[in-house]
């Protein structure tokens, strides 16, 4: 029982650091809460729904299907807030107003298309349920804990060692500066939306191989992913997700564990509130990033 | 004819709430998306006390202004702590937590299934299903809340509320007690949303949680946005047109399960027009000077 809660502990920190990167990445770059990341989540699980459950194409064929169709999307409203409120000096709350109107017009677009209520995605014949020292698990479940530690591990080492981290390092500090200094502004904030969209889609299609899928679904993880980036105030590094991460998920096993799983977003956003307040936790604020 | 009334009675409802809301982000500088949780706390009061044997029906009112009031000092001094940014997902996670209880508390407010049976109002006789009665009620409302807003627009707290959104410090040197100003614009603008939720409960003789949702919140926040340039009698008529959209499209034989979703998109694509094209400097006071 206790290794079933670990377990599920493990597992809910990994989603909610895969879902926690698109948002870290937006937020150290255009410095607004990108609301509109709810909605990249969801289309991006609907997308691949309907790829692989209506289409019935193969997994992974719809799996890149998914990523070459919903990322010029993405993009395209990326340009809208952060390009065209960005040249008109339009303040964060402005550009994250922005982001609720993109959120609303995905949502119903997606309600209009699909209805409102859930829809599964049928994987039994990949995804075997498996049982060992006490843990009932399936195969996705594992293979989301080890996606969440790779993507994390590889964006990490990615920013440390690469041209495009140091640009990203350099930018977050000051972005002006660095295009003073010769930083080819367009392509850096291209590849900044092309993993913010990559993340995103990526975080929609492992959420709905595990949970069924609905239009309001998205805006929950978004919450979970703001909640876990405050909490760790991963704006000093990437790493110190993990810690936010797992901090809100056994927050959140626990409040299920004693007071019924309907209490979980109550006691998760009162941890929020508290953490808000009283500021995040002290030992990651030294960790270099 | 009772249809009409009841469409007279929602934009009077929509009116107020966004003009309530008006008083934290047009006049205060924040964006709270908590407004839902405050038209829920009325409506639920309401139809608690009116619902039940044991308690007079003259606590509706004293009840609802306690636990508004309590519920908005609790964000004043949140908001005081934290920028405009963190404020919203402050409200945000109010917003949720408020929901949730409402939700799950199923001793006291029923759960999902909600509250039913709520007793029409009787002041006017010879109107058997109250809507006359609530007509009236909701203009009555409506106006006192119009004139209220107009006059304190204009009063030393208006102007200091106004102060306190152009420049804190500023407004704090010349002896401005922004604390309790904040304070006072956040009770007032919760206190009227609650007051709506009392005519809602009584208009739906039932009400359940899915009428004070987030989506509510966003809802309320465009339709006061894309009227605030023209302030009040804007407000009123973004109300409006929100109000009467579903009809338009009925006349254009729409199919109207798919109504409510068009709406949402098509006021998420003002929202993005009017911010981009028209407000770019949108809660940018500091700047805009």
């Amino acid at each position: 029982m206790i290794l079933e809660i670990a377990f599920n502990m493990v597992y809910g920190a990994a989603i909610i650091i895969l879902v926690s990167l698109p948002f870290y990445i937006h937020y150290r770059v255009f410095k607004f809460y990108n609301m509109s990341l709810g909605a990249y989540y969801m289309i991006g699980s609907f997308s691949f729904y309907t790829f692989y459950s209506v289409e019935k194409f193969d997994f992974w064929l719809s799996i890149t299907l998914t990523i070459l169709s919903i990322t010029p999307i993405i993009m395209l409203f990326e340009w809208l807030t952060s390009h065209l409120l960005g040249k008109k000096n339009t303040s964060s709350i402005g550009m994250m107003v922005t982001t609720l109107g993109i959120f609303m017009i995905l949502q119903n677009i997606i309600s209009i298309q699909f209805g409102d209520s859930t829809h599964s995605i049928n994987i039994s014949s990949l995804n075997k349920k498996i049982n060992f020292v006490g843990i009932h698990t399936s195969t996705f479940r594992i293979a989301t804990i080890i996606i969440s530690i790779l993507f994390t591990s590889l964006l990490y080492f990615y920013l440390k060692i690469s041209l495009y981290g140091k640009q990203f390092r350099a930018y977050i500090s000051n972005s002006f500066l660095i295009q003073v200094f010769g930083l080819n502004h367009k392509l850096f904030l291209t590849i900044t939306v092309f993993f913010i969209s990559f993340f995103s889609i990526s975080s929609g299609i492992l959420i709905s191989l595990d949970v069924s899928i609905s239009p309001q679904f998205g805006f929950n993880y978004l919450l979970y992913a703001i909640i876990a980036v405050v909490i760790s105030s991963a704006k000093y590094n990437v790493l110190s997700i993990f810690l936010g991460a797992f901090v809100l998920s056994t927050f959140q096993n626990l409040s299920a564990y004693f007071f019924g799983y309907q209490w979980v977003d109550f006691f998760s956003y009162m941890l929020f509130i508290l953490f808000l307040i009283f500021g995040s936790i002290p030992k990651f604020r030294f960790v270099s990033g | 004819m009772t249809y009409v009334l009841y469409i007279v009675i929602i934009i009077c409802l929509y009116t107020i709430l966004a003009q309530s809301l008006s008083i934290i982000s047009d006049w205060g500088g924040s964006i709270s998306l908590a407004h839902a949780g405050f038209f829920g706390i009325g409506a639920y009061c309401s139809a608690i006390i009116a619902t039940s044997n044991d308690i007079p029906g003259l606590l509706i009112i004293p009840s609802t202004l306690i636990l508004s009031i309590l519920l908005a000092w609790l964000l004043a001094l949140i908001a005081i702590r934290v920028n405009s940014e963190k404020f919203l997902i402050v409200t945000l996670g109010v917003q949720i937590i408020t929901f949730s209880t409402i939700n799950n508390w199923q001793n006291l407010t029923g759960g999902a299934l909600g509250i039913n049976n709520i007793p029409s109002i009787n002041i006017i006789p010879n109107d058997p299903s109250g809507r006359f009665n609530l007509t009236v009620l909701s203009l009555v409302l409506t106006f006192f809340s119009w004139f209220t807003f107009k006059v304190l627009a204009r009063s030393k707290f208006g102007l200091s509320v106004a102060a306190i959104r152009d420049s804190e410090s500023f407004a704090s040197s010349i002896g401005i007690n922004t604390r309790i100003i904040r304070t006072q614009a956040f009770i007032l603008s919760g206190v009227f949303a609650s007051l709506c939720g009392i005519l809602f409960a009584f208009l739906s003789s039932y009400i359940d949680p899915s009428s004070f949702t987030l989506d509510f919140s966003i809802t309320i926040l465009v339709i006061m946005i894309l009227g605030s340039s023209m302030k009040l009698f804007g407000i009123f008529l973004s109300a409006t047109f929100y109000v009467l959209l579903p009809e338009l499209f009925k006349s254009f034989d729409f199919p109207s399960i798919y109504a409510s979703s068009l709406r949402q998109i098509l006021f998420g694509c003002f929202l993005i027009v009017y911010l981009i094209r028209f407000k770019p400097s949108f809660l940018n006071h500091e700047k805009s000077h």
